[in-house]
């Protein structure tokens, strides 16, 4: 099921929320929390049941896994072989579902084979919930003798808001919380709280990025079947993409959080006004925060990170971004995506190392540079989208030669190219200007150990506080009015950009 | 204890201070009963005017017809959920704007014309397998383009909208007809249509025949028609079968014989222009191609009927450079109608009427006489004379309308340098 959908907001949300707390209410925690794994159950199956097995043994071998890991009883080698195995089975079975196709073909066209693709059906969110649960064995080969009830285990793997797309919560994050008091209480705070958050981000969604979608859809469409684009439809197509992918994933991560907070459950943040970033290893600080996070933790950390001399250090970076961008799909343009990053991380330590900038430094070379720096990472992140977004590397060459004037006189899509600029450009000052959703909703702490770290406008010397959000009934005008926009929009509804990660 | 545990206790157990829960109950109210007063607003203004005939507490058919284009899917969805419908009728809008489903050769009232504007054969199986499922079908009517075989061919975004759209859960699709903005807009547009003198009598089953009046352009139309055929990937610009239709077209063909559902395949008129531009683009050995293999999958079945099976597949085919297909377009300002084409894609109804009488066998009049030499019952016996016939036909239309000819050639070479131009730009 999607969040944009009128089945989850009109039916599926409202029965999910009275059910919980009736359950509370009247059965007790206990049955509350079957509710709650039922009704992510159903949300999982939603479109398609077929793959609501692999989840449920998935969760259920991984838990009896980290039970035998944490047994404090067995050898730390045994325990620690258990621990391999796991991780092995889990990153197996990620890479038969989702790798296989890719390998096959890679390999047996190198061979000059072609091949029918094997059929096999990605399950939903696999990427997701096998990194959760890698991170909960390896932690329970860490910290042996913290085995966690099974409710909450499942319930942590499968709590519908995170399901799907993340954000990709750590299980010390949720599971304590579980056995709060919290998530029992119908709180009108975080009712109201998690209301707004969704409105705000199904808005970022629905109006702005799916909005935006048609016109990089196109454009990307037709240069994947050789159509080059003119250099106004590159500059659209690239920049447009770069808008939607933001829009859509941070819309998405908003109404995760604003959803788990309607349950009286706070989730970590995910965006944090990435493109405002002004460098890319701050961009990746920012940008699908708790998937960096991860692979910091369970890939770079592991290989070594920069304690192991400066060139290993670089490698253990390009390899790290290699695993994201091998994580985001199976084609080769995203294994160039995530080596290009890494590329972009290793230069700019490089370029930071000789470059740094001193403490008698004049202030207005640091607001230039600072400037500079952020226009230079957008651009660089812009640019690596173009590989994200096509469907094979011809495509990206035909736009990235548009870029450059190089592309066709002819336009290769119906693109009205007036009204895209505005939408894009609508989107890049939002972006770049405005406060995100956590920093609008700050007073009400949105995430999860979160405190905002910046409140106010600068123009020269002076500061302008950002608006934030109260409870009063005058907010809910304005976001009634974005709801109802969005939902009369949830015709054109597409699929987040993440989901089929 | 770690630190994002002790932080996660933290945030849940310290999150509210006392008095804070009432102040929110204002904003939860007001934003509720504010959703509520408008979501049920907009569904109450469309439930009331029922733009796709959904509810039944609307205005007749016929009154939405032409409020329909943009989600004619949607529509004709609901209406074939509501409607008895016995003869089916698939295809494209030549299906649509051509074949009328009251014509007599039908045999019963109960005719419904699905046919789609650029629909492909992925489309048009959803909707077969919808109609089998909900409609008591004798017969299947299949007007084939090879268009539909065109793998570039993707759904259509009302196709999205429908019932037809089988991934779509039940919930989504109803929500979606009163609380959408194509709900709204189709509402808008039936308002604005209240002042037409349209009875319950007119309902239209389906079907749109457009007329044109002296003085229409049929030139300009019909160029814009073929250069958009000959530029557009989903056309012939370039033309791609992957083979995956094919499997489509098959699964039809089965399941009638396996219901006993009468299937006639009917290849509609195409205007010897249209015809042409096949011959110039290179297309017309995938054409003919296409055409055995039609005949071949029909001969396969047909060879299939033991004794006492009496279903059969029968295949039509009206495509053809020679007779009423090669009837000349006006000239700029001649101000001549012409009888049978409303542009060299779409023929009119009235030619669509000859064309059911004679797979019919019956003609509006009830004559049961049909027009002679019009169209070709195909069989594994006569397709390759019959291809012959059509390659001399070709041949006789070029000489003795060749400035028509060289006009479908010019507009041909016109898409190619554009398309070369853009590709060498493209390679360097």
């Amino acid at each position: 099921m999607l969040f944009n959908s009128y089945t989850f907001i009109f039916l599926f949300l409202p029965i999910a929320w009275a059910g919980f707390y009736a359950m509370n209410g009247v059965a007790g925690r206990r049955a509350g929390r079957v509710w709650l794994l039922l009704a992510s159950l159903v949300f999982y199956g939603w479109w398609n049941p077929i793959h609501l097995p692999l989840l449920l043994g998935s969760i259920g071998v991984n838990y009896l896994l980290a039970r035998a890991i944490g047994d404090e009883r067995r050898s730390q080698r045994g325990r620690k072989r258990l621990m391999v195995w796991g991780v092995v089975a889990n990153v197996g079975a990620l890479a038969w579902f989702k790798y296989t196709d890719f390998v096959l073909r890679s390999t047996l066209g190198t061979l000059g084979y072609e091949m029918e693709p094997t059929g096999i059906m990605i399950p939903l969110a696999i990427s997701f919930f096998t990194f959760q649960q890698i991170a909960y064995i390896v932690d329970a080969y860490k910290e042996p003798g913290r085995a966690r009830p099974f409710m909450d285990y499942a319930l942590f793997v499968s709590f519908f808001p995170q399901l799907v797309a993340g954000p990709i919560i750590h299980h010390s994050e949720l599971m304590p919380q579980f056995a709060g008091e919290e998530p029992y209480r119908a709180r009108a705070s975080n009712l109201s709280v998690g209301m707004a958050m969704f409105v705000l981000g199904l808005f970022k969604k629905v109006v702005i990025a799916d909005e935006i979608a048609q016109y990089p859809d196109a454009i990307f469409g037709a240069a994947g079947q050789g159509d080059a684009p003119t250099a106004a439809l590159a500059w659209i197509g690239m920049l447009g993409f770069t808008m939607q992918v933001y829009f859509d994933f941070s819309g998405y991560s908003d109404m995760a959080i604003g959803l788990a907070r309607m349950f009286g459950l706070r989730l970590p943040m995910n965006f944090d006004s990435p493109l405002k970033a002004t460098g890319i290893s701050e961009f990746w600080r920012r940008w699908h925060m708790t998937l960096s996070r991860f692979l910091r933790s369970y890939v770079y950390l592991p290989l070594g990170g920069s304690r192991v001399g400066r060139a290993r250090g670089y490698l253990n970076l390009i390899i790290t971004m290699l695993v994201s961008g091998i994580w985001h799909g199976a084609a080769w343009t995203f294994v160039a995506f995530g080596l290009l990053h890494g590329v972009y991380l290793v230069v700019q330590q490089i370029w930071t190392r000789r470059f740094r900038l001193g403490p008698e430094t004049p202030q207005w070379r640091r607001t230039f540079r600072c400037a500079w720096a952020r226009a230079l990472t957008f651009m660089a992140f812009a640019f690596s989208l173009i590989l994200f977004r096509s469907s094979n590397f011809d495509g990206a060459w035909l736009v990235f030669r548009g870029l450059f004037g190089a592309g066709a006189d002819e336009p290769s899509a119906e693109v009205p190219e007036l009204k895209a600029a505005i939408w894009i450009g609508a989107a890049w000052v939002i972006a770049w200007t405005m406060p995100n959703v956590q920093e609008f909703m700050r007073k009400f702490s949105p995430a999860l150990d979160w405190t905002p770290s910046r409140t106010k406008w600068r123009f020269g010397t002076r500061r302008v506080p950002y608006p934030a959000w109260m409870p009063n009934p005058w907010w809910a005008v304005p976001l009634v009015a974005m709801l109802v926009w969005s939902v009369l929009n949830l015709d054109r509804v597409a699929i987040f950009v993440y989901w089929q990660f | 204890m770690d630190p994002r545990e002790a932080s996660a206790a933290a945030d849940s157990a310290g999150a509210e201070r006392p008095g804070e829960a009432r102040s929110h109950v204002p904003f939860v109210v007001t934003m509720l009963a504010l959703s509520i007063v408008c979501f049920g607003t907009i569904a109450a203004f469309n439930i009331a005017i029922d733009p796709f005939r959904a509810f039944r507490t609307g205005f007749s058919e016929a009154r939405y017809a032409r409020a329909w284009l943009g989600t004619r899917r949607v529509s004709k969805g609901e209406v074939l959920r509501h409607g008895a419908c016995r003869v089916l009728l698939l295809g494209t809008s030549r299906v649509e704007r051509g074949f009328d489903p009251s014509h007599p050769g039908w045999g019963t009232a109960e005719t419904y014309n699905m046919g789609l504007g650029a629909t492909n054969m992925w489309e048009q199986l959803r909707v077969f397998r919808y109609a089998l499922e909900h409609e008591p079908l004798e017969h299947v009517v299949v007007g084939l383009d090879m268009l539909m075989f065109n793998s570039n061919r993707q759904y259509e975004w009302d196709f999205r909208q429908s019932v037809f759209n089988t991934t779509k859960r039940y919930p989504d699709y109803r929500l979606g007809t009163v609380l959408s903005n194509y709900a709204v807009e189709s509402s808008r547009r039936v308002l604005e249509r209240l002042d037409e003198n349209v009875t319950d009598a007119n309902d239209d089953h389906g079907f749109l025949p457009k007329g044109v009046g002296a003085g229409f352009d049929y030139r300009g139309a019909s160029v814009k028609l073929l250069r958009g055929f000959m530029t557009n990937p989903k056309s012939y610009g370039p033309y791609m079968d992957d083979g995956s239709r094919w499997a489509m077209l098959k699964e039809m063909v089965e399941t009638c014989r396996a219901r006993g559902v009468r299937l006639t395949i009917v290849m509609p008129p195409s205007h010897a222009l249209d015809m042409e531009m096949l011959w110039v683009s290179g297309n017309w050995a995938a054409f003919e191609a296409w055409k055995r293999r039609i005949v071949e999958m029909a001969d396969a079945e047909n060879a299939r009927s033991g004794d006492g099976d009496v279903w059969s597949v029968v295949v039509w085919d009206f495509t053809t450079h020679a007779g009423r297909n090669a009837e000349v377009l006006p000239g700029a300002g001649e101000g001549r109608v012409m009888k049978d084409w409303l542009e060299t894609s779409h023929f009119t109804s009235a030619y669509g009427d000859d064309v059911i009488a004679r797979v019919t066998g019956a003609a509006r009049d009830g004559s049961g006489a049909a027009e002679e030499g019009l169209g070709v019952r195909l069989t594994g016996e006569n397709i390759e004379a019959h291809l012959e016939q059509l390659r001399v036909d070709r041949a006789r239309f070029v000489g003795e309308q060749p400035a028509d000819a060289r006009m479908v050639r010019n507009l041909w070479e016109q898409a190619q340098r554009s398309r070369r131009s853009m590709a060498t730009e493209a390679g360097g």
